[in-house]
């Protein structure tokens, strides 16, 4: 019975995680010791719209999930996990709207440091506002008794066979979008920044010293925006969900590939940075542009590796399903 | 909202307030999820799904019921029953029932 698979599928998903395995269990047993006494009192399988309209009325997985949960304060559980559906896809939306509309900060004379601030404070603001608004609006809606079935109007057939869910960490998503996020930072940062400059010191004497990445980085810009952007839109998604399916994982593993080819094409650059030394013409910068060659190429076969890996993790957890 | 609409909503909120005496009452034999809905309606105590299991999971953590999983034609149920601390509390409450009956019963007539 497909249908009633997906809909305890869908209905598992509202559940607190301490108490999703039990309470699933529960229900699946009882909808079908319920079917069964249908079929037995009919003398035969029930039909497909049979099922349909014995699940409508049962009431929509997000629903029936809600008679399960605690009764908050503000929003009470017949309205909470529609309250929580819409806070999730809005905080998304308006947080990947303010990072986009940031850009162009990108582009004015803010410092690495003070453009990731910034950025943070504005998504932080908007978080805060979406917050608000949806409360509210939440909170109007269950003081005027609005109508839940027009909250929850559904339809069985519409609900899908997610496959089997991988439970992830968290912690680990959220630092892996904050990594990205500063690499994407920094990333545009090199190409419209004249160069780097840095300080040092030589003898007492202190010198700057001109450091620009070569022109053949231009050529892998913006398919690497892309693919960190992706990387971080799917880590989004699985910390907001808390777990991976089949299609995210198929949408990893074809990240991975595509960057496991870009750093390939990467390492066969001829040249990675350029030096133009200003003062002390006899030092060997020569040297120092072997041992930046050396290190990039060490930095680009750990993350190949790591995409490997992660390639491999995946193909074995799909294999296993 | 309209008059039928009101008379359900408080329908409802008058049987919310007796079910938990029902269930408890009920649970002094031991049933499965679906038998206890079934014996209820055959009583004329029709509740739907979505009100009748959360309920009892809550009173299963309010200590009032204890519960076991156990296997019956090749399916798992999960069985429940009155602990000690749920005997004493519907006798507490079926005394409060009956003396509230009797209340409304004078105020009504």
């Amino acid at each position: 019975m497909k249908m009633i698979n997906n809909y305890l599928n869908s209905f598992e998903n509202y559940l607190p995680e301490d108490s999703k395995d039990e309470v699933r269990a529960e229900l699946e047993s009882l909808i079908y010791e319920e079917l069964e006494d249908m079929q037995e009192s009919l003398g035969r399988d029930l039909s497909q719209q049979e099922q349909e309209s014995y699940l409508l009325k049962l009431g929509h997985p997000m629903r029936v999930a809600s008679g399960y949960l605690p009764n908050q304060e503000l929003i009470n559980k017949d309205y909470f996990p529609a309250y929580k559906k819409a806070l999730e896809v809005s905080l998304i939306i308006f947080s990947i709207i303010v990072l986009l509309t940031s850009i162009r900060l990108n582009f004015e004379d803010l410092s690495i440091i003070g453009f990731v601030f910034d950025v943070f404070w504005r998504v932080l603001e908007a978080s805060l506002d979406v917050f608000v608004v949806v409360t509210l609006i939440f909170y109007l809606l269950q003081k005027s008794n609005y109508d839940l079935s027009k909250l929850y109007s559904w339809s069985p057939k519409d609900l899908t066979s997610s496959g089997k869910k991988v439970p992830l960490s968290r912690f680990n998503r959220f630092f892996e979008m904050m990594f990205e996020g500063l690499f994407l930072v920094f990333w545009n940062h090199l190409f419209f920044s004249e160069q780097i400059l840095i300080e040092s010191s030589f003898m007492g004497n202190e010198i700057m010293q001109n450091i620009s990445i070569s022109a053949e980085w231009q050529s892998v810009h913006w398919i690497i925006n892309f693919l960190v952007g992706a990387s971080l839109l799917l880590n989004a998604y699985h910390f907001l969900k808390g777990h991976k399916n089949t299609w995210s994982t198929w949408v990893n593993i074809s990240n991975n590939l595509v960057s496991i080819v870009v750093l390939a094409f990467i390492a066969s650059f001829e040249q990675y940075l350029v030096i133009e030394s200003s003062e002390l013409a006899n030092f060997n910068w020569q040297k120092i542009v072997e041992y930046s060659n050396i290190n990039i190429l060490i930095i680009l076969g750990v993350i190949a590796l790591v995409a490997l890996w992660d390639i491999y993790a995946d193909v074995k957890r799909l294999k296993g399903n | 909202m309209t008059e039928i609409e009101h008379y359900q909503k408080l329908k409802l909120e008058l049987r919310r307030g007796v079910l938990i005496l029902a269930v408890l009452a009920e649970l002094r034999e031991e049933h499965y999820g679906y038998s206890l809905r079934k014996n209820l309606a055959s009583q004329g105590l029709e509740i739907d799904e979505g009100t009748l299991y959360p309920l009892i999971r809550r009173l299963e953590k309010q200590n009032l019921l204890t519960s076991e999983w156990r296997e019956e034609n090749k399916r798992k149920k999960r069985f429940y029953q009155l602990s000690d601390v749920g005997k004493e509390v519907l006798e507490k409450l079926t005394a409060e029932w009956q003396q509230t009956q009797t209340t409304l019963n004078n105020i009504i007539s």
